[in-house]
């Protein structure tokens, strides 16, 4: 679905990526675990378009995106969840919604995918009319989830969705992440939370210093020495 | 006498506030505090006083004429210089305040620095409470109101409206929902430029058309935009009309010669008091 191959990027001729390949095959859960710094959200936004790469290309589907502009890249099937909860703070949890499906055209289907969502975050429903910066940090963590689903992306890369949130929603957010996988949609996560990302995902790839240093199964990631050491403090 | 001064401060704060609407809403989205709205307004004056007279238009055609004409130069400005800048505040705050000299020092080019008169479009006015309003005032106040209403409905309502919103609010997340940014600093820009176009063609006949007429307009509706706070659509119409009051009425009651100083006591002592604005949410 997704073939990222030797990108490199950087911000303001500072290089932080470095030949970095990955891919993301239809209907899996891949997770790209690393240290603070290590590039990941770099990664994320260069296949978001946020940021031009300055080598190496990016195909989705067999379409060549790289370079393409980040307000288009939504339209190809790519929702990005960033990080930080940044949900629109002076607008409803309904208006919030209703931005993420900016590039649907038809009513019926913002409706529908509304429906969806609502489904899905059932407390999004209750409270639409509430102005999203008003919500706790779980509830915007689930805003900003709702809000990338809004244009039914069959790709959707979440940037550390478990940052900053107490540990009893930490379990909610990877929860609703299995239910978005079973709804079929493959999901790129990108998490400083090693243990908990490699466990619901079936590959992963390790990023030390902006190159992939490790990549495989997520089981035998999870048994790696390596991985045990530098991530899972044992 | 205290009515009549009420009534003035509220039509003249009216045209601070349109003007204010447009640079605060430009401000909040793209970080640039538009000066050249300043000169805008002058362009956009003569645009209408030249649809008058020139044109033989009727005066609310010309109102339409300014505001597409301010509309038309604020979308260019914005398209071919400040998008280049985008990223570059500085250049981009250099270019504004430099386009405010060139385009009032193009009407002087043109046009001379010697005043136009606006022929009266509307003559009589009303008497309210004993004092007296001519209708040509009251044109200004209903028409920056329809306006008002207008820009909130369209900010509130509608899609780009609030994909506009979005984007003030967190451009980056608004591009990865699909947003065009550069869609919306070209309507946000033709919509700045236009209500500065309108305050300009409302305010000509109450005055006189002069290179120097957006010098005054362009100071205070900063002020307003500090005094309402950035993002608050409320907090503008408050600021300016506040604003206008102020002037008027501390005009009579202090002091004639203080009249435009008095805008900038207030906002020393907003900024004093409250740091955000009254209504500023950033």
């Amino acid at each position: 679905m997704l073939e990222v191959d030797k990108i490199s990027a950087g911000y303001g001729g500072i290089q932080i990526l470095w030949d970095v390949s990955l891919n993301v095959q239809q209907g899996e859960i891949v997770a790209l675990v690393g240290a603070n710094g290590a590039g990941k959200t770099t990664t994320l936004k260069t296949i978001a378009g946020l940021l031009r790469q300055m080598g190496g290309s990016i195909t989705f589907e067999s379409q060549h995106i790289e370079g393409m502009a980040a307000h288009r890249v939504i339209s190809q099937g790519i929702a990005l969840v960033p990080e930080g909860r940044r949900v629109f703070p002076y607008m409803t949890v309904r208006e919030n919604l209703e931005m993420g499906a900016y590039t649907v055209k038809k009513k019926e289907k913002v409706q529908e995918n509304l429906e969806w969502v609502f489904s899905l975050f059932p407390k999004l429903k209750e409270r639409q009319s509430q102005l999203a910066g008003t919500f706790s940090g779980g509830e915007q963590q689930m805003l900003v989830i709702g809000r990338a689903l809004m244009s039914r992306p069959p790709f959707l890369m979440l940037d550390e969705p478990s940052l900053g949130l107490q540990p009893t929603i930490v379990g909610t957010v990877f929860e609703s992440l299995k239910v978005l996988h079973k709804e079929g949609v493959t999901i790129l996560l990108v998490e400083q939370n090693v243990r908990k990302s490699l466990e619901i995902a079936q590959r992963g790839y390790v990023l030390e210093h902006g190159r992939i240093v490790l990549s495989g199964d997520s089981k035998k990631l999870l048994a790696n020495e390596e991985v045990k050491k530098a991530y899972l403090g044992i | 006498m205290v009515f009549q001064q009420i009534v003035n401060g509220i039509i003249i704060g009216s045209t601070y506030s349109l003007v204010a609407l447009g640079l605060n809403i430009i401000w909040s989205i793209t970080d640039i505090p538009d000066f050249s709205q300043g000169g805008i307004y002058v362009i956009a004056g003569y645009a209408s006083y030249f649809a008058v007279t020139l044109a033989r238009f009727p005066f609310f055609f010309a109102v339409l004429v300014a505001m597409f004409v301010g509309g038309a130069i604020a979308f260019l400005i914005e398209r071919f210089l400040y998008r280049r800048w985008r990223g570059s505040g500085r250049i981009q705050l250099l270019c504004a305040i430099a386009l405010f000299f060139l385009l009032s020092n193009a009407a002087i080019l043109f046009w001379t620095a010697k005043a136009k008169i606006f022929p009266a479009y509307l003559k009589g006015s009303i008497s309210v409470l004993g004092s007296i309003v001519s209708y040509q005032r009251l044109v200004v106040l209903f028409v920056a109101a329809g306006l008002f209403i207008l820009v909130y409905l369209f900010i509130m309502k509608t899609k780009i409206g609030k994909a506009i919103r979005a984007a003030s609010q967190d451009r980056e997340v608004a591009e990865v929902v699909g947003i065009n940014i550069d869609t919306v600093n070209s309507v946000v820009f033709f919509m700045g430029g236009a209500l500065s176009g309108t305050a300009a063609a409302l305010i000509s006949p109450l005055y006189a058309v002069i290179p120097s007429m957006g010098d005054l307009p362009l100071l205070k509706s900063l002020v307003v935009v500090i005094l309402g706070g950035f993002g608050s659509v409320a907090g503008v119409l408050i600021g300016g009309l506040g604003l206008g009051l102020i002037e008027s009425l501390g005009a009579v009651y202090i002091s004639s010669g203080y009249q435009h100083g008095f805008t900038f006591i207030v906002l020393i002592m907003v900024l004093l008091f409250f740091p955000k604005g009254l209504f500023g949410k950033a």
